[in-house]
């Protein structure tokens, strides 16, 4: 039987209306990159009550996107397991991560 | 997908609600209600007054005690800003939802004092009898929620009630999440003022709502908290301070409430009783389908399996968030769930699952077995996820 918990880490993105987190869905949709909207967990006590859920590796792809599209991103968040334990840690925006690599 | 967010809406209408929508979208005779006497304007009032007449049945109400709303928030919003002025003590409790929270806060700025009842030690129902030790000398009334939208609790009303008469107070109750799951009476339950929503367990749409006032509250000074068209007295500088103009200030939802008048006669044609006991057993197998399986924290008393509540079940998966247990129901078994705080944070805090949140199951008379067994089926896959 599959593990259902076994959930590899992600990276989500908060938004302060639903209105930017229903455009950043669209917007990625439109850009061929896969992200989803999911509830905002309870442990993230910021934004509205959508975030949108990536993997890791598409997220500065989907940072610029909306920086592009002027969709206001409030917190950019790694869900992760550490020690068995679900956490949700903040992170920069994955564009400033990406400018202060250059 | 398996629908099973019916507290939050009852995405699934009965055919005869479906029905009444459709018809009424199509019609081209539904003018603005009580804004002329022309042919089209009264077959909307016709609509409006025959859903007044139908939701007033109901409740055990008269028609003219019955205004309607966009949904419980702004009905409470409503009758509270109306009723309650500086100076005056309210009784809550933590089972409150943010409809009622909210403007209450709002209302404390403005000097009214606020007490809220905790719950029972070890239990999740309200400690009605604190009330007793809440009680001030400017108490005016008592607002609690009939049954929690978060564990389906169901409050003892009948010892509010009790309460509420022994010292003169005002019982104002939240309906939002117990309205056509059991019978409730004004005058049988002793409720001053009841505010309602029409999409959930009433099976309307969204956008329809209402408050229903009691006998006593004839004589209780009530002032409008929004005010503008009413069809009346248009030379007049105020709103018009009579039910149920005083809470319906513009155009009326009319399409809206020929589909909350259907489900209100689908509830009628099965008849309350048949209802709950439908809905009882359907949380009921729910219940001792995940009971027992590991890891599984239910948040709820069902100890007693005759006792009233409301058709939910609330639980977690060990420590999990709620809303990565809710994602997974969503994708990858297709069933609809609410995770999170459900607006509901002193509740939260009781259950000290503030961080966590809940994964909340609630059902409706348009679900079926089959649906319960396939969402106990996906907890138990979940839950052995663990072991």
């Amino acid at each position: 039987m599959k593990n259902r918990l076994q959930i590899p880490d992600f990276m989500l993105a908060s938004f302060d209306s639903s209105h930017d987190a229903m455009h950043s869905e669209e917007a990625s949709k439109a850009a061929g990159i896969k992200a989803r909207l999911i509830p905002t967990p309870e442990l993230v006590k910021a934004g509205c009550g959508l975030s949108l859920r990536m993997e890791p590796k598409v997220a500065a792809d989907i940072a610029r996107l909306l920086n592009e599209e002027g969709v206001k991103v409030s917190h950019w968040i790694l869900s992760t397991t550490i020690d068995g334990v679900r956490q949700f840690i903040a992170q920069d925006s994955p564009l400033k991560a990406k400018d202060q690599d250059k | 997908m398996i629908y099973l967010d019916n507290a939050a809406s009852s995405a699934i209408k009965p055919d005869s609600v479906k029905k009444a929508l459709c018809q009424a979208v199509m019609r081209d005779d539904l003018g603005n209600a009580g804004r002329g006497a022309h042919e089209s304007s009264l077959r909307a009032l016709q609509e409006l007054e025959a859903a007044r007449s139908a939701v007033a049945e109901f409740f055990g109400a008269e028609d003219s005690q019955v205004a309607f709303t966009a949904n419980a928030t702004m009905s409470l919003n409503l009758l509270l800003k109306s009723l309650l002025k500086a100076g005056d003590h309210v009784i809550s409790t933590c089972s409150e939802h943010n409809s009622v929270l909210r403007p209450l806060y709002q209302l404390e700025e403005e000097g009214v004092a606020l007490s809220f009842a905790a719950l029972k030690d070890y239990s999740f129902q309200v400690d009605v009898d604190s009330f007793q030790q809440l009680l001030r000398p400017n108490t005016r009334a008592v607002v609690v929620n009939h049954a929690s939208n978060v564990t389906g609790e169901v409050i003892d009303l009948a010892a509010c009630a009790r309460f509420c008469r022994a010292h003169d107070l005002l019982l104002i109750l939240d309906a939002a999440q117990s309205a056509g799951e059991f019978s409730i009476d004004m005058e049988a339950d002793a409720i001053d003022a009841l505010c309602f929503t029409g999409h959930k367990s009433l099976y309307g749409p969204g956008g329809t709502g209402g408050i229903v006032l009691g006998s006593r509250m004839a004589d209780v000074p009530l002032k409008a908290v929004f005010s503008g068209g009413s069809g009346v007295r248009s030379f007049d500088k105020t709103h018009p301070a009579e039910m149920p103009a005083l809470f319906e200030s513009g155009t009326a939802n009319v399409l809206g409430l020929i589909g909350l008048h259907a489900g209100v006669k689908y509830l009628q044609k099965m008849d309350l009783s048949e209802v709950e006991a439908r809905l009882k057993k359907l949380t009921r197998r729910f219940y001792e389908g995940v009971k027992d399986l590991p890891a599984i924290k239910i948040y709820g008393d069902f100890s007693d399996p005759k006792r009233r509540r409301a058709p939910i079940v609330a639980l977690n998966v060990a420590d999990m968030p709620a809303g990565v247990i809710s994602d997974i129901l969503a994708t990858d078994f297709d069933i609809a769930t609410r995770p999170g705080a459900h607006c509901a944070p002193l509740m939260h805090q009781a259950l000290g699952t503030s961080d966590q949140g809940i994964v909340r199951f609630s059902f409706s008379t348009m679900n079926s077995e089959a649906d319960i067994d396939k969402a106990v089926a996906a907890v138990r896959e979940i839950s052995q996820s663990l072991i």
